[in-house]
């Protein structure tokens, strides 16, 4: 009503197994890109299709579902902090009603893909913000999502960390699963030769 | 979904007992309240219904009366259903028991010149109803019978205050009843407020509304049955003190034959609805701020 668009004739597709970069200035709008794709927001008018799927068309315990398939990764981790790495991870297992024998086995599985083993039992309040990272990168992919959604994953992050975090962002891509990352981070960018999609003035751009 | 919920309100509970300990603890008072008025009120009930089970009746007779009309009256009130022993009592007898009723008084009473008393016969009813319309009309149509006290405007007068007892209990309940619903629902409503960011963690990682909302209605009915049985605690011990006070001596021993605690099935149904109570009062909370905390 009156207000200008955050974006406007947006078009883009990204393929299974793909890792993209989605960059931009401040405020360019990356995290509302993720919170429609998550069905968070909701857009004036066009189509997102996500596994054939029309989120903007979903409601109650299908768009519900249609998060359980996304891994999401936060800039300021988001998690529970008053639990154990171990509770946090456990979450998106419990959500989908997996068996408490299969939930150990899989907590296990990608704590010691990341290397995580040794903080599972620590409260997520007393883990440093890189491990706090790993830990929401575990609790978004311990599910086998089809999709992960990293939003400035590494903002926060001295350099060794991010790379660190970056090195698992890219082993669950080879893994199968779709990856997009939203940084503006020009550095991650130029070390990483990847697709990249540059919000700029109202518009996405491809870059590579 | 119900085991993981039960295991999600423990974590909460353990990370957050203060609003929910609050909770129990005010919940229990009102149902102190509650209960402590429930059973004040059936004790009233049971013990009316025990004094009403005996009907005393006395027959005033006529001045004079020949012995075989009196010999008519007394075996017509033996033949009633149900009926008890019955009592002869003499003019003078009947102005002696007046007089030794003043006490202290009774001095200044014994100079008074009272009428003629009548000679009466008094009996008791053991059965649940009084004399029917037809047995009390047949009785006062006798020859030598001059009246009949039944005690029936008593009774009207108690009846009379069980009514308006009735009516303010009602209110009373109902308005204990709200305070319960209140303070669960307002304890859960803080609960949610303080776990807000975690609802939206939830939501994001793609929770439905149900997993969301279980935790908070088991915390519901967990504070009814955790305030239900503190609050039956309080109330046994007060009964019991109360009891204990006022039958210290063989006069009033035989109260506690009378008076009683609530029954096992009264028990179960109180349980019952305040889980019920709980239940619904997380409910409507849930239902409430879930919806606005909508992502």
């Amino acid at each position: 009503m009156g207000k200008e668009p955050i974006f406007s004739n947006i078009d883009m597709e990204i393929s299974k197994g793909e890792f993209t970069f989605l960059t931009g200035v401040s405020g360019a709008g990356k995290s509302t890109i993720f919170r429609l794709l998550l069905g968070l927001e909701k857009p004036d008018s066009g189509s997102i299709t996500f596994n054939g799927a029309e989120v903007t068309a979903m409601v109650g315990d299908e768009k519900s579902r249609h998060r359980r398939s996304i891994g999401m990764i936060f800039q300021d981790y988001k998690l529970l902090e008053k639990r154990t790495a171990e509770d946090n991870i456990a979450i998106p297992l419990q959500i989908n009603g997996i068996s408490r024998n299969t939930k150990e086995i899989k907590i296990k599985d990608i704590a010691s893909k990341l290397k995580i083993d040794n903080i599972l039992k620590q409260q997520v309040r007393s883990l440093s913000g890189g491990e706090q990272q790993l830990v929401a990168i575990a609790r978004a992919a311990v599910h086998s999502p089809k999709l992960i959604l990293a939003d400035e994953p590494t903002a926060n992050l001295d350099q060794k960390m991010a790379g660190r975090i970056f090195d698992m962002l890219t082993l669950l891509n080879v893994e199968g699963i779709t990856v997009i990352v939203a940084t503006h981070d020009i550095n991650l960018l130029k070390a990483h030769k990847r697709r990249i999609l540059l919000l700029k003035q109202s518009c996405l751009i491809e870059v590579h | 979904m119900i085991v993981t919920a039960f295991v999600q309100t423990i974590e909460n509970l353990r990370e957050d007992y203060s609003a929910v300990l609050s909770g129990i603890l005010m919940t229990s008072f009102s149902l102190v309240i509650l209960g402590t008025f429930i059973l004040v009120y059936l004790n009233l009930i049971h013990l009316t219904q025990l004094a009403f089970r005996k009907s005393h009746y006395s027959i005033f007779l006529t001045e004079p009366i020949s012995n075989p009309d009196k010999q008519k009256i007394a075996s017509f009130i033996k033949s009633l259903p149900d009926v008890g022993a019955l009592e002869e009592i003499s003019s003078a007898e009947a102005k002696k028991q007046l007089i030794e009723s003043f006490n202290e008084a009774q001095e200044i009473f014994k100079k008074i010149d009272f009428p003629k008393f009548p000679n009466i016969i008094e009996f008791v009813l053991d059965r649940s109803g009084p004399l029917s319309t037809d047995e009390l009309s047949q009785l006062q149509a006798m020859p030598g019978v001059q009246d009949v006290i039944t005690g029936r405007e008593t009774r009207d007068q108690i009846n009379t205050f069980f009514n308006i007892a009735n009516f303010v209990g009602l209110f009373l309940i109902i308005l204990l009843i709200v305070c319960v619903v209140l303070i669960i629902y307002n304890t859960i409503h803080i609960g949610i407020r303080m776990r807000s960011k975690e609802i939206e963690i939830l939501k994001i990682l793609g929770a439905p509304a149900r997993f969301i909302k279980w935790p908070f209605l088991m915390e519901g009915m967990l504070i009814a049955v955790v305030s239900y049985f503190l609050s039956l605690g309080i109330i046994y011990f007060l009964y019991s003190f109360v009891i204990a006070g006022i039958t210290f001596n063989k006069a009033t021993y035989s109260i506690r034959a009378i008076v009683r605690f609530f029954s096992p099935l009264e028990m179960g149904n109180l349980f019952l609805t305040f889980i019920l109570l709980g239940l619904c009062s997380a409910l409507l909370a849930t239902n409430k701020i879930i919806k606005h905390l909508d992502v």
